[in-house]
């Protein structure tokens, strides 16, 4: 087991980048990349959610946990992220 | 030497902390959803005005804060695995640099509200920054009651009985919890500074 160069540290970085992408869309780039504003709103909460579920899995361990608790978590994230992009919608 | 739980890549599949903790943090993650998706509807109904209060703060300084607290997550986790190495001291330490990380956090906060302040005649009386002084004053309270937690931890981690079972749920459940405040954060920073 290494303490430094395993999975949690890859999702790490993953979290690092995927901050740095909502930044560039959510700061005034979104219209320079071709986003109107709903698809910038729809693609930073995807964004957020897509984090939270990598930190739900691998920083908080759900992924090892037993499965109700696993898919628990899971429906956790489809349905707070589906209601958040319905009620930006609305 | 200390007893070494769930010292293998792949641990058995058994519940971070216990039961009762993930109905804990699942219901405070669901009320935050609640408050999420109400600003959300307040938002749609004047976007213009939410947008323009908005303006007055920096993105930069809450993307700063996001990866403060994704590191001190990320210490979390490694603390967690020196911790079942057996290396004590080590992990006790980065539980510590988790700390100062929710202190720089803290500052940075802190230092915003008093920008907020100063740039708008009585904040509490617009719409945006009601909401934003709700989330992040609600969500500042649980970065102080981890820290707290964090601290007890890196107590904890320097026990004889570090691993214990009893000491090893009481581990499991304040990381979470650090998790959790990391957690929402990731999507406090989005719908306070990043949407438009």
């Amino acid at each position: 087991m290494n303490l430094v160069f395993n999975k949690a540290s890859s999702v790490w970085l993953v979290l690092i980048l995927a901050t740095a992408i909502s930044w560039v869309i959510g700061t005034d780039s979104a219209s320079q990349l071709g986003f109107g504003p709903e698809t910038a709103r729809v693609l930073i909460l995807i964004i957020a959610f897509i984090k939270i579920r990598l930190v739900l899995m691998h920083f908080m361990e759900l992924n090892n946990a037993p499965r109700s608790l696993k898919w628990t978590g899971e429906a956790w994230v489809v349905l707070m992220c589906s209601v958040l992009i319905a009620v930006t919608l609305l | 030497m200390i007893s070494t739980i769930g010292a293998q890549d792949k641990p058995s599949r058994h519940i971070p902390a216990e039961a009762g903790a993930w109905v804990f943090l699942f219901g405070d993650m669901s009320i935050f959803g609640l408050f999420f998706a109400t600003y959300l509807y307040y938002r749609g109904i004047s976007p213009a005005d939410f947008t323009a209060a908005q303006s007055i703060l920096d993105p930069n300084l809450g993307t700063l804060n996001t990866l403060i607290l994704l590191l001190s997550s990320w210490l979390v986790v490694v603390a967690m695995r020196a911790l079942r190495m057996g290396r004590q001291s080590l992990s006790s330490g980065l539980l510590i640099a988790s700390v100062l990380c929710g202190g720089i956090f803290l500052t940075l906060k802190f230092s915003e509200y008093g920008k907020v302040f100063e740039l708008v005649d009585e904040p509490l009386k617009v719409d945006y920054f009601m909401y934003y002084f709700m989330l992040t004053g609600l969500h500042s309270l649980h970065v102080m009651v981890g820290m707290g937690l964090l601290l007890f931890m890196a107590r904890h981690a320097l026990g004889v009985s570090a691993t214990s079972p009893a000491n090893w749920q009481f581990l499991e459940f304040g990381g979470c919890y650090w998790h959790m405040v990391d957690l929402l954060w990731i999507v406090i920073f989005p719908l306070l500074y990043l949407l438009r």
